[in-house]
């Protein structure tokens, strides 16, 4: 895919794309550690499914 | 990686063709297609993390509404149980109505997730697994291990001890014990009495799931909804056990179809794209020590979508 020959379309879906991965590596930065269960956090062992 | 201007060709491809594969979905099943995908055996199990994650993208797309059917198509081996759980009734929060593609696999949490929809579609070489719990010690390196393991070893104690004559009672015991001592030597009376009671709570987990909405309208409700959690449970050999669609269907009785071939090529081709992408770094990258799943909506485009109430809306977005 050339670069400039790239349609307005696959422009958006490449802008949406990075636009929403960069908020949700922010998110799980910067907000997740405040909410996390602190249940969870107590135990030593994982009951894993 | 962020910026356009850093992404090379190939993963400017590789992005374009993973969202207008799912849209292809989306539009050819007229409905929002929730993707799901975890990848394996490196550090890519269902997290809590994953909650608020996918709580974040299903508000993105789809708002406070509840659509009337959706579409999930799920990829992990498992991971946390109880986040398993919550993750099904986050999914089912937004939808009235829910099926489960598995192109390939949904193993044990992802099988968890599976019992909260209306039908499972499975490819047709695709597999579900046991639900039976794995305890796994976050502090210490020991692989994790299997409450149907331990049953499987204790009912090779009994029919052991069945097959050979004892001269005593006492010869029997003085048998069985170090075998017994050996399992609780290795894990624990703490551990393995933790095991046994969480048992209950995955069944719980199952009950509600099945209960609410695969079998919300069947009208020999609790019989099948037993004999689905003794399959996934008790009655299964190992926990690393491949269930494919005849034993779903007709040993284990759950709601399933196989997918018909379009929508299992479609599928197959999404979650391929979803292997490319990942090793292209696009997703699925590395916080700390564990892989972030995929989370994505795929929302038809141009096509009436039904809203909870009945009432109709265009979908303009996507």
């Amino acid at each position: 895919m050339d670069k400039k020959k790239k349609s307005q379309e696959d422009e958006k879906i490449i802008d949406d794309f990075l636009k929403s991965k960069e908020k949700m590596e922010r998110f799980i930065r910067e907000e997740l550690e405040k909410i996390k269960s602190p249940i969870r956090e107590k135990l030593n062992n994982s009951i894993a499914c | 990686m962020s910026k356009k201007e850093n992404l090379s060709i190939e993963q400017e491809e590789c992005i374009v063709e993973l969202y207008k594969k799912g849209k292809e979905i989306a539009n050819a099943r007229k409905k929002p297609l929730v993707l799901m995908f975890y990848t394996s055996g490196d550090g890519g199990g269902i997290d809590e993390n994953d909650l608020y994650e996918l709580e974040t993208k299903l508000d993105e797309k789809l708002g406070e509404q509840e659509v009337s059917q959706m579409d999930v198509c799920i990829q992990t081996t498992g991971g946390d149980a109880n986040t398993s759980y919550l993750l099904a009734q986050l999914i089912r929060k937004y939808c009235s109505s829910m099926e489960i593609l598995i192109p390939n696999y949904a193993y044990s949490g992802g099988t968890l997730i599976s019992l909260s929809s209306d039908k499972i579609l499975l490819g047709d070489t695709a597999r579900i697994s046991p639900i039976d719990l794995q305890l796994s010690y976050n502090s210490e390196k020991i692989a994790p291990f299997a409450l149907v393991d331990i049953e499987k070893y204790t009912d090779f104690i009994i029919d052991t001890a069945k097959k050979i004559d004892f001269e005593s009672d006492e010869a029997k015991t003085q048998f069985i014990t170090p075998l017994v001592g050996k399992l609780v030597e290795e894990h624990g009376t703490k551990k393995l009495g933790e095991l046994f009671r969480m048992r209950k709570l995955t069944e719980l987990h199952a009950r509600i799931l099945l209960t609410d909405y695969m079998f919300k309208n069947c009208s020999e409700k609790k019989r099948r909804i037993d004999r689905v959690i003794r399959g996934l449970t008790s009655e299964s050999p190992a926990h690393d056990f491949d269930i494919d669609y005849n034993m779903a269907k007709k040993v284990i009785c759950l709601n399933i179809e196989t997918m018909d071939r379009n929508l299992y090529k479609l599928t197959r081709q999404l979650t391929s794209i979803c292997d490319k992408a990942k090793d292209l770094g696009l997703i699925c990258n590395f916080i700390n020590t564990d892989r972030k799943p995929f989370f994505e909506v795929f929302m038809p485009e141009e096509t009436q979508m039904e809203v909870k109430d009945g009432q109709k809306k265009e979908v303009t977005r996507g």
